[in-house]
C-alpha cells in the first residue's frame, strides 16, 4: 500500500486527527514534519509539548515523546526537561491563548532566560476550542463570541513581546507561505536558544464565521493574505496604517548564552 | 517509567486515555482511567493516612485537631488531666483522605469529642459525619487569625462537660 512518506512521523493510534476541515493547525503539523524530514530530525530525541487548545493537539499526532494537556504550562514542562536532559530537542506547539494569555508570564520568562527550546505559536486570533472567544491577539474591531459588537482591546504582538524579553530567534509567517514557514521552522529547530515562530492560521469554524464573515477556509486564508505585509512594506507605513496587519519575516536571529539553571554552582567543578 | 529520550515515544496526555496513551472520549475509557487514579487513594487509605494519639489510652474526652491547633490542644489535654478530666488528643496529620477508622474508634471510646479548629468549622462536618451520632460532638472554633490558647480549649472542655 502506498502511503505518504511523511506518515511515519505520525502516531498511528492517535489518528484520525480532530482538526476541523480547513484548519490551519493541521497545516502547521504538516509544515513541522516536512521541516523535521528535511533536517533528518531524530524523533527518539524529540520531546513535543502541547498545552490545551486546538494547536496543543499537534504533539498528540507526532510519533515522538509527547506531552499534552496543561493549559499555558508548556514552558515550565520544557524548562524542567531541558535542565534534566539538555541534549533533547524540545518543541512546543502552542496556541495564541496558551502562549500569550494563560501562559503569558512563562513566555516572557522563558524568552528572558533564553531557554533552549523551539516554540511554535499557532495564532488563529481566537480561543477556538472553547467556541471562539476574544483572545489577547484578536484585532480591534473584530467580532468574536464574546465581543459581538467588535473587540475594543488592543492586541498583543507576540513577536515583539518575546523580542523585547530577550528571545534569540523570532519569526512570523502565515499558512499562505508554506516554504517560508518551513524554512523558519528548520532554522528555529536548529537554533541554540529561545526560538519562537508564530504562524498565523485560519480558523474557519469560529474566527472565520464571526470575524471574516465566512466559514470557508479559503476565505480565511485570503483574509490573512490581504492583511499581511512584508517587513519591507511595513517599513514604509505609519504605526496607524500597520494596525490590524500581520508583519511577516524573520525578525531576530542572534546568539546568546542559554539557560542552564539559576544557580552559579558549577557541576563540573563540583565533581 | 522510562525517561524522556529513551526511545519509547510515549504520549503523556491529561485527557482521558487508554492503556496505550491514546486519547478517547469514551465513557468506558474514562471510567477505567479514573478507577485506576482514584484507586491509588481509595485502595491505599491505610498506607496514606497518618494520625497521632496523645493521652488517649484511657481518655473520656477526645480532642480532634490538625495543624497549628494541635499544640494548644495537646497542652489543654495535659491541663485537663491535672484537673482529673481524662482528656486526650487525636492529631490528624492527614486530613484527606479522612482518617475515618481512627475517628470512629475514638467515638467508641469517648463520650464527648471536641473538634478544635482555627476557622468557622471547616472540618467539624467531616468529624460529625464519621461519628454519625455515636457520641456527642462539640465544635470549638476561633476565627480571628489566631490559634486557640490552651486555656481557651481547657475552658471549652469545662463548659462541655459541665
Amino acid at each position: 500500500m502506498n502511503t505518504n512518506p511523511l506518515r511515519r512521523y505520525l502516531r498511528e493510534n492517535s489518528l484520525p486527527h480532530f482538526f476541523c476541515s480547513g484548519c490551519g493547525a493541521a497545516q502547521v503539523l504538516n509544515y513541522f514534519i516536512q521541516a523535521a524530514d528535511e533536517l533528518d530530525l531524530d524523533f527518539d530525541n524529540l520531546v513535543a509539548i502541547g498545552g490545551v487548545g486546538c494547536a496543543a493537539r499537534i504533539p498528540v499526532y507526532l510519533h515522538a515523546e509527547s506531552l499534552h494537556g496543561v493549559h499555558g504550562r508548556t514552558l515550565p514542562w520544557a524548562t524542567g526537561i531541558k535542565l534534566h536532559k539538555p541534549e533533547l530537542d524540545v518543541v512546543i506547539f502552542s496556541g495564541d491563548g496558551d502562549a500569550g494569555a494563560i501562559g503569558g508570564n512563562h513566555l516572557i520568562q522563558a524568552a528572558r532566560r533564553n531557554l533552549d527550546v523551539t516554540m511554535i505559536v499557532v495564532n488563529n486570533l481566537t480561543f477556538a476550542m472553547t467556541g471562539g472567544q476574544v483572545a489577547p491577539t484578536t484585532f480591534q474591531g473584530v467580532n468574536t463570541a464574546t465581543t459581538p459588537y467588535g473587540n475594543l482591546e488592543q492586541p498583543f504582538d507576540l513577536c515583539k513581546l518575546v523580542e523585547t524579553a530577550g528571545a534569540t530567534f523570532v519569526s512570523r509567517w502565515t499558512t499562505n507561505q508554506p516554504r517560508r514557514a518551513i524554512g523558519a521552522l528548520k532554522k528555529a529547530i536548529r537554533h541554540k536558544g529561545f526560538a519562537l515562530v508564530e504562524i498565523i492560521t485560519q480558523c474557519p469554524t469560529y474566527f472565520g464565521r464571526r470575524a471574516v464573515g465566512s466559514g470557508d477556509p479559503v476565505a480565511g486564508v485570503e483574509w490573512i493574505k490581504e492583511n499581511s505585509l512584508t517587513a519591507r512594506q511595513a517599513a514604509n507605513l505609519t504605526e496607524e496604517e500597520r494596525v490590524g496587519r500581520f508583519v511577516l519575516g524573520n525578525f531576530v536571529e542572534k546568539e546568546a548564552s542559554v539557560f542552564a539553571g539559576s544557580s552559579l554552582y558549577n557541576y563540573s567543578e563540583g565533581e | 517509567m522510562p525517561d524522556f529520550g529513551d526511545g519509547y515515544r510515549i504520549l503523556h496526555s491529561l485527557n482521558p486515555h487508554d492503556e496505550m496513551g491514546s486519547i478517547h472520549w469514551d465513557p468506558d475509557v474514562f471510567e477505567d482511567l479514573y478507577d485506576r487514579i482514584t484507586g491509588k487513594i481509595i485502595n491505599n487509605v491505610d498506607d496514606i493516612v497518618k494520625t497521632e494519639r496523645f493521652f488517649l489510652d484511657d481518655a473520656e474526652v477526645g480532642l480532634i485537631a490538625y495543624g497549628s491547633e494541635c499544640r494548644p490542644a495537646r497542652e489543654a489535654a495535659e491541663l485537663a488531666r491535672a484537673q482529673d478530666i481524662k482528656a486526650g488528643l487525636l492529631k490528624l496529620d492527614t486530613v484527606w483522605p479522612v482518617p475515618e477508622r481512627q475517628i470512629a474508634d475514638l467515638a467508641e471510646q469517648c463520650s464527648l469529642i471536641l473538634a478544635v479548629e482555627m476557622n468557622i468549622g471547616k472540618y467539624a462536618g467531616e468529624i460529625e459525619r464519621v461519628i454519625g451520632g455515636r457520641c456527642q460532638v462539640k465544635r470549638v472554633t476561633k476565627n480571628r487569625g489566631l490559634v486557640h490558647t490552651p486555656g481557651e480549649i481547657l475552658d471549652a472542655i469545662g463548659e462541655a462537660i459541665a
